[in-house]
């Protein structure tokens, strides 16, 4: 099934890629991969392990580089240079599965460190704007805690809100539930689905299809590098065009 | 810019590609590691030329212009601009065998032959642990057989002659030897709850720490003929060795007893359910996953153990570098000490190198392990 | 339970028993060295402190005069220690850290540099290192025939020839200015931090004003001073140096033989501190856009400290005791001048137990400090 009803040309473009590749060493990890992510718009990415999804991730702030292949967002070309990474960090905002909450720090200090040094922003108002954010994740009670002191759910939604003091034209998720206990898992989902009804761009890559079904735009299944299919959620999870991603599907509720 | 289909499906994959030329290879690496923009390949190239221009300056002095053999008495190193090597071929003997009579010193290169095969045997992972332990025990009785002699076939040959390399393997067993079941003891006392044996291991562990090695050294050499009996008269070496023990005791025994706490409580709730007494359950299973777990940072001891040797030499014996002092007396070769000091290094640098390998090696056999085992 | 059954009753047993044995002991041994002492004529106690010690010394940072008492040579002992543990502290400190940056240098030929060096220190022992550098510079060829470094220092068999600062007094105040200086330094960033966090605007001119802060202290003293220029540089007349001040052979073996070796340990701890801060940390950092320095500045050094001081600290210990090396090489360190003073007195047992008890007063004085510095690095956990 190619072709599609809705071509967003008339929606800016937040993300922008076409014909990216990557290789470690001799493997080829990202193959030809192209995709746009429009304004608003929430993607999830998903697929077996090895699929590249991380990767391809990555490469959108910088954190992994590319080969070949073009790679804009918010209108900034990624070409290997330093300013280009840097303007592109300030637009895009980052979900690690591990969190990478900065353990001698206090959630508060974990917030506006990037606004003050980063932004240049000035200490009072990184403050406000930060307990703003912790009430909208609820947890307007941990701010003085340092990381260590929090449970996993707590301190992703940290982590959350650490991105979003940016205030990020897209939100990229790298698999932000994988780490947590599953009574964990639905908290940090939530705070992920208010900020996708608010319309904040984002990019997810996850295996929770609940959240795939109810919040995604676009379902993308990669495989060995590259975009299997893509379709809207309940397209995608009815009547997958193609074997892989059936069998993927297949295997993803039978574990659920 | 095209975007791309809302809709895409792919049934078939498309087949992988190679890299292109300048992401693999050998310009990849140059491009990452040496030349990441034009001011680091800039100094890259700088540095380059300096480290060039050094190694040409040591290799013209080291081997182009080096005098490697010099039978009549250094004569030909004066003249030369370059290394005094016949300082070593000269020497070598005393430097490795100390001043053991010339005509027994087959024994001593029979010893380091021992050492060095056995060292590599070990080194393989084709022996068991029990089994290469047991090599080592029966290569240090067959060193303190084969240096003393007394046997028949073996002419006796005092501690007082006993020199070099030899001296420094037996020095360094008998540390390794004497030293490590004293940790033992010392870490299980400091755990222990009987308020004495613990203050007395917690007093000896921080105050032999507390002061040099040499000053330890000293201690047994000077002092300790003094407390015993004049009936009871102990060799210098044993003494001296003595002192050696006890420090490397000290310094091990922390060791352990991080291995022992690292060991979770369960192991030792598990023996005692089964009934065993406190040193049965010592023995057979907190004591030897504890050891286990401290075997890479114990190597760090031990290696230092094989460097600390050299203190022998302030004592006037003759372990290899005492030796080597010895022979650089001599007046005719007093003027190339930097070449024998550096052969000394160089022998020093590669027994000790080998062993941090080993030690490496070891540490990630365990890591392996324990991740296989969780 | 009848008493012998019963485990605290057997505790209390065994204990006494050891007690008694090791009593027993001592009686034994202190009884043997007593009759050895008298056998060879020898009287003990602390009294012959106050004797007068007629022996020579070497120079080192404090002088020794032959005639003054023991006290007094054990105290210059102990004073050379100490002074040439700070200054090899420093040495090492200064060169280990930037040795294990380099360790973690994106540029190959440096990280293979640095781990060249690293791997040469380390495998080789340090006594062999000491003699080797005391051997090089004796036999070096005399003052007339030195080898000279950029024209103002000399090495030659007398050791390092290098100017002097002609008012030695004046120099030594100036480097406490600097001290001082590197404080004021520090302090004027914090608070420059704080202006920046209270008003969003970096000072432009930061670098600058903590240079100068170092600097003006020094700088006025100087002045006030009377600006003295006076460097004496070393000439060569006739067959020695006029001018300048020398740095014998044996403070140079022991100085490089202790910098350079625990440098070697310092870059491998430095390293490891950095290395263990978790990658993510990093990423983390560099997603929310953080400039290098303040990724180190604020995230990698605070956690890495953790991890560096107790090791480092360990080091610093090891040092000091290790300085007692020197006596290999004739430097006159408390353990040298313990070993001449016991020889001169025969005093053993007094002299070597307050060289021991000294050790382990400045052993635990550097631990505790690393104690304190420890507690200050600490990160809450729950």
């Amino acid at each position: 099934m190619s072709g599609s009803p809705h071509a967003p040309q008339r929606r800016e473009l937040v993300v922008e890629m076409s014909g990216l590749n990557k290789w470690y060493g001799q493997h080829h990890v990202l193959r030809d991969v192209s995709l746009g992510l429009a304004s608003g718009e929430k993607i999830v990415l998903c697929g077996p392990s090895g699929s590249g999804k991380s990767t391809l991730i990555r490469c959108i702030n910088g954190l992994e580089v590319f080969h070949e292949g073009n790679l804009i967002v918010c209108n900034i070309r990624l070409d290997g240079s330093q300013e280009s990474l840097a303007q592109v960090r300030r637009k895009a905002g980052m979900v690690f599965q591990n969190f990478n909450l900065f353990p001698h720090l206090t959630v508060l200090e974990n917030l506006t460190l990037g606004a003050i040094y980063a932004r240049n922003e000035p200490e009072d108002g990184a403050i406000a704007r930060a307990h703003g954010l912790l009430a909208r994740v609820q947890l307007s009670s941990q701010t003085w805690k340092f990381p260590g002191q929090l449970s996993g759910g707590q301190r992703q939604r940290v982590a959350i809100a650490r991105a979003l003091m940016l205030e990020p034209e897209v939100m990229l998720f790298d698999e932000p539930t994988s780490a947590l206990d599953p009574e964990m898992v639905h908290e940090v989902l939530d705070v992920m689905e208010e900020l996708a009804v608010s319309g904040q761009s984002m990019i997810v890559v996850t295996h929770e299809m609940g959240f795939a079904r109810s919040v995604a735009d676009l379902v993308v299944f990669m495989d060995q590098g590259e975009i299997v299919e893509a379709a809207p959620p309940e397209s995608f999870f009815e009547n997958p065009a193609t074997a892989r991603a059936k069998a993927f599907i297949g295997q993803i509720s039978h574990a659920t | 810019m095209s975007t791309a289909p809302r809709s895409f499906a792919r049934p078939a994959s498309s087949p992988p590609r190679l890299p292109p030329a300048d992401v693999r290879g050998v310009r990849a690496f140059l491009y990452t590691h040496l030349f990441q923009s034009p001011l680091a390949g800039v100094f890259t190239f700088l540095l380059g030329a300096v480290v060039i221009l050094a190694l040409w300056h040591i290799a013209r002095w080291s081997v182009v212009d080096a005098v490697w053999y010099a039978p009549d008495n250094s004569a030909a190193c004066r003249t030369a601009t370059g290394a005094c090597w016949a300082v070593v071929a000269e020497k070598y003997r005393v430097i490795l065998f100390g001043a053991y009579p010339y005509d027994e010193q087959w024994r001593g290169g029979l010893i380091i032959a021992i050492w060095l095969a056995w060292g590599a045997a070990s080194a393989t992972s084709l022996l068991a642990v029990g089994t290469r332990l047991a090599g080592w025990a029966l290569v240090f009785i067959a060193t303190i057989l084969l240096l003393k002699g007394g046997i028949p076939g073996l002419a006796p040959v005092g501690t007082d002659l006993w020199g070099g390399l030899p001296l420094t393997f037996i020095i360094f067993g008998g540390t390794i030897a004497g030293g490590l079941p004293l940790a033992i003891l010392l870490a299980i006392g400091r755990r222990s709850e009987l308020k004495v044996v613990r203050f007395l291991c917690v007093a000896t562990i921080e105050g032999v720490r507390g002061i040099p090695l040499l000053a330890l050294l000293f201690f047994a050499a000077l002092i300790l003929p003094l407390f015993l009996p004049p009936q009871l008269t102990v060799d210098k070496l044993i003494r001296a060795e003595i002192g050696m023990i006890v420090f490397f005791a000290a310094y091990a025994a922390e060791v352990v007893r991080g291995g022992l706490q690292a060991m979770p409580e369960g192991q030792d709730e598990a023996a005692k359910a089964l009934g065993l007494g406190y040193w049965l359950r010592m023995r057979k299973i907190i004591l030897p996953q504890a050891l286990a777990i401290v075997v890479p940072a114990l190597f760090n001891d031990i290696i230092r153990a094989f460097k600390n040797t050299t203190f022998f030499s302030i004592l006037g014996l003759f372990d290899v570098l005492g030796a080597t002092k010895a022979a650089l007396q001599d007046p005719n070769w007093v003027r190339y000490g930097t070449e024998g000091y550096l052969f000394v290094f160089l022998l020093y640098f590669i027994i000790c190198s080998a062993m941090s390998l080993y030690g490496a090696s070891i540490e990630r056999d365990t890591q392996r392990r324990v991740r296989r085992a969780n | 339970m009848p008493p012998w059954r019963n485990p605290r009753v057997r505790a209390i047993v065994w204990q006494a028993l050891l007690v008694l044995v090791l009593l027993a002991l001592a009686i034994w041994l202190v009884t043997n060295a007593r009759r050895a002492l008298a056998e060879r004529g020898m009287t003990s106690g602390l009294g012959f402190l106050f004797d007068p010690a007629q022996f020579a010394l070497g120079e080192a940072f404090f002088a020794f005069k032959s005639g003054s008492t023991y006290l007094t040579a054990l105290a210059v002992g102990v004073g050379n220690t100490v002074m040439l543990s700070l200054v090899s502290v420093i040495t090492a400190t200064i060169i280990g850290v930037l040795l294990g940056f380099a360790r973690l240098s994106r540029n190959a030929l440096i990280a293979g540099l640095a781990k060249a060096y690293v791997e040469a220190f380390r495998n080789t022992p340090q006594l062999v290192q000491i003699v080797f550098w005391y051997s090089f510079f004796t036999l070096l060829p005399g003052p007339r025939q030195s080898w000279s470094l950029l024209g103002f220092a000399f090495a030659s068999n007398r050791g390092l020839t290098v100017p002097a600062p002609e008012s030695g007094g004046v120099f030594l105040i100036v480097l406490g200015m600097l001290a001082l200086g590197a404080v004021l330094a520090l302090v004027f960033s914090r608070l420059a931090d704080r202006h920046r966090r209270r008003t969003g605007r970096p000072w432009k001119l930061v670098r600058l004003t903590e240079l100068a802060a170092l600097l003006l202290p020094a700088l006025a003293t100087w002045l006030i001073a009377g600006a003295p220029l006076g460097w004496s540089v070393p000439a060569l007349r006739g067959f020695n140096y006029v001018g300048g001040a020398t740095l014998a052979p044996e403070f140079l073996a022991i100085y490089f033989g202790l910098s350079f070796y625990i440098a070697a340990f310092i870059a491998e701890i430095v390293r490891g501190g950095l290395v263990s801060v978790d990658a993510g940390q990093i990423e983390a950092a560099n997603a929310i856009g953080l400039s290098r320095g303040d990724l180190y500045r604020k995230v990698m050094v605070p956690q890495a400290l953790r991890v560096i001081i107790p090791p480092l600290a360990a080091q610093y210990v090891s040092l000091v005791k290790n300085s007692s090396l020197g006596v290999a090489v004739g430097y006159p360190d408390l353990f040298s001048i313990s070993n001449t003073a016991l020889t001169y007195s025969g005093r053993t047992i007094e002299v070597l137990c307050i060289m021991a008890v000294t050790y382990l007063l400045l052993s635990l004085a550097v631990g505790t400090a690393a104690n304190v510095i420890n507690r200050f690095v600490q990160i809450p956990e729950r």
